[in-house]
């Protein structure tokens, strides 16, 4: 562990200062290996019990070290970087305005990415539905929640770590993901109610999932030398970006979904990663066959009227699965439709 | 030192295994706890050129068996005295790097006499460093490598405890595998075996100082 958290800027001072542990853990967390990343539950649990620091404290501050070294690796490739952005960075914001959720069924891919999230979790963090722990568990990211998120903010939050500052900027944010070489960190606004930091941070690592690492994985397997070009160590070529179209990696993807047209409107493909993003984050926070089961559990409104079994099935699945109104009303009106109740011609 | 404080053998090869193995991320963590204060305890009581050196040289000894730990082969001897030779020889290493930074601030004076009872050095590199100061010819030099080629491995680590100064008669015993012999046992069987290693080697000196 001490040659792997010597990569990271001040790494040794700052995990003992975030676990809080004496000298002599933090002696022996340098000694043991570092965790596998097939093996990362089982290698966390194993060391945290041995220094005795709580586990999913300690996942989550090698997380912020891993990722803290790979981001100020981007400091040495600066120069390297194209003038027409950053290659090889993803950065997905999630912004104040309004938004609109998906209201169907995510799709079966989405579903799974949604379950694997909290199996790689251990049993207690799925017990008490805790998203930021799941995500710190079963992906290669940090979460820092940050009051009043802007970018002048988590600039100051990176430059304080020896990571180099993002050079693009938009307006306030609820959550920022910001993803290098297989590394990733979530900034989150400290205050937001429960439900909406929930929210944020599932969508982010929705993010994250579809876009960034799922792309990567599939280079990986079918176009290893693109690697190269996604995490910005060379520009890509022409030939990289035909192999590029072929492996169905689209190169520009990892660039950066902030884009708005200059009326502040989302750019459609924009949009359609938002859609896929909020997709995963209802799935994984308020689980499809869950939800069908709660919902039909539901005693039925007296008299029956569909915006009372509406209203009384979005509340439910608030306060179940810990969502904010908005997004338990599309899930709840999902989930009827899937059970058959749909609107009467007049409430339509 | 005593061998009652030293770690349970069967332990240390246990924890040998699952380092080796890299399954537990906190073997090397277990494995260090137990070496570090045993090799300590053990340079404690040994007379050395530079005991100062000593903490930081038994660290880099144990990173380098965590590190690479297939190079020690258990057949070969226990794993403390597989350490103890490794610091041992870093020791000599550094005590050489500053006789030779002395003379060369110096040349002509404090030059180390052989056998001198300045540094503790192995007998072997104390029979080699002779041949080496008296400037004689190769052939003599590979005479007395070959001579000190024949010793067993085992009178190798103990020609290795007797040059850096150990008096304890602990990590003797652990190389000659008789630490759980009653003291009085060890203490006779191992000056015994002191006796004949030093016998062998002033005939090894003797051979050398001859004419070819």
């Amino acid at each position: 562990m001490a040659g792997w958290l010597s990569a990271t800027p001040d790494g040794e001072r700052r995990i003992q200062a975030s676990l809080k542990m004496s000298d002599a853990s933090l002696h022996r967390l340098l000694v043991c290996r570092a965790p596998r990343p097939n093996r990362f539950l089982a290698d966390v649990s194993t060391i945290a019990a041995y220094v005795g620091v709580e586990r999913t404290a300690l996942a989550a501050a090698l997380r912020e070290a891993t990722v803290l070294a790979a981001l100020g690796s981007r400091e040495m490739s600066r120069s390297e970087e194209a003038d027409d952005g950053l290659v090889g960075l993803l950065a997905a914001a999630r912004d104040t305005a309004a938004e609109q959720l998906p209201d169907s069924e995510a799709a079966t891919a989405v579903r799974e990415l949604a379950q694997s999230t909290w199996q790689a979790a251990p049993p207690e963090v799925r017990d008490r539905r805790d998203v930021q722990a799941a995500l710190v568990w079963a992906s290669p990211v940090a979460v820092v929640s940050l009051p009043q998120l802007q970018f002048a903010m988590v600039n100051r939050w990176l430059v304080d770590r020896g990571a180099p500052p993002l050079p693009d900027s938009i307006g306030d944010l609820r959550g920022l993901l910001v993803a290098w070489r297989s590394q990733a960190v979530i900034f989150v606004d400290g205050t937001l109610p429960e439900a909406d930091f929930r929210l944020t941070l599932a969508h982010e690592h929705g993010h994250l999932l579809l876009d960034y690492l799922v792309p990567r994985q599939r280079v990986l397997r079918e176009e290893p030398a693109l690697l190269e070009v996604l995490d910005g160590r060379r520009r890509p070529t022409n030939a990289d970006r035909a192999r590029a179209a072929l492996a169905r990696a689209p190169l520009g993807l990892h660039t950066h979904l902030l884009h708005r047209h200059n009326d502040g409107g989302a750019a459609e493909t924009t949009i359609r990663v938002e859609d896929s993003a909020s997709s995963y984050a209802l799935e994984l926070l308020a689980p499809w066959e869950e939800l069908l089961t709660l919902l039909r559990g539901q005693p039925q409104p007296q008299p029956v009227s569909y915006p009372k079994r509406l209203a009384a099935a979005a509340e439910a699945a608030a306060d179940h699965f810990n969502l904010p109104p908005d997004a338990a009303e599309v899930r709840a009106r999902a989930g009827l439709t899937a059970l058959g109740i749909r609107p009467g011609f007049f409430n339509r | 030192m005593s061998s009652r404080d030293d770690p349970d053998p069967a332990r240390l090869r246990e924890l040998h295994e699952a380092v080796v193995a890299g399954e537990d991320p906190t073997a090397p963590a277990k494995m260090a706890e137990l070496l570090l204060p045993a090799l300590l305890r053990r340079f404690a009581s040994a007379r050395l050129p530079d005991p100062h050196s000593v903490e930081s040289l038994i660290g880099l000894s144990v990173a380098r068996y965590l590190a690479e730990p297939e190079r020690y082969q258990p057949e070969r001897g226990p794993l403390l005295a597989y350490l103890w030779q490794d610091v041992a020889g870093d020791l000599r290493n550094e005590w050489d790097a500053r006789v030779r930074l002395r003379q060369h601030e110096s040349p002509g004076s404090d030059v180390v006499e052989l056998g001198s009872d300045d540094r503790n050095l192995s007998v072997e590199e104390e029979v080699l460093d002779a041949v080496d100061r008296f400037d004689v010819s190769s052939a003599i030099l590979q005479r007395a490598r070959d001579e000190l080629g024949q010793f067993s491995e085992q009178d190798r680590q103990l020609i290795e405890l007797l040059g850096a100064g150990v008096r304890d008669t602990g990590p003797y015993a652990e190389v000659l595998g008789i630490a759980h012999l009653p003291s009085s046992a060890q203490a006779r069987e191992v000056n015994r075996h002191k006796d004949r290693l030093r016998k062998r080697l002033g005939v090894i000196r003797g051979k050398l100082s001859r004419p070819e």
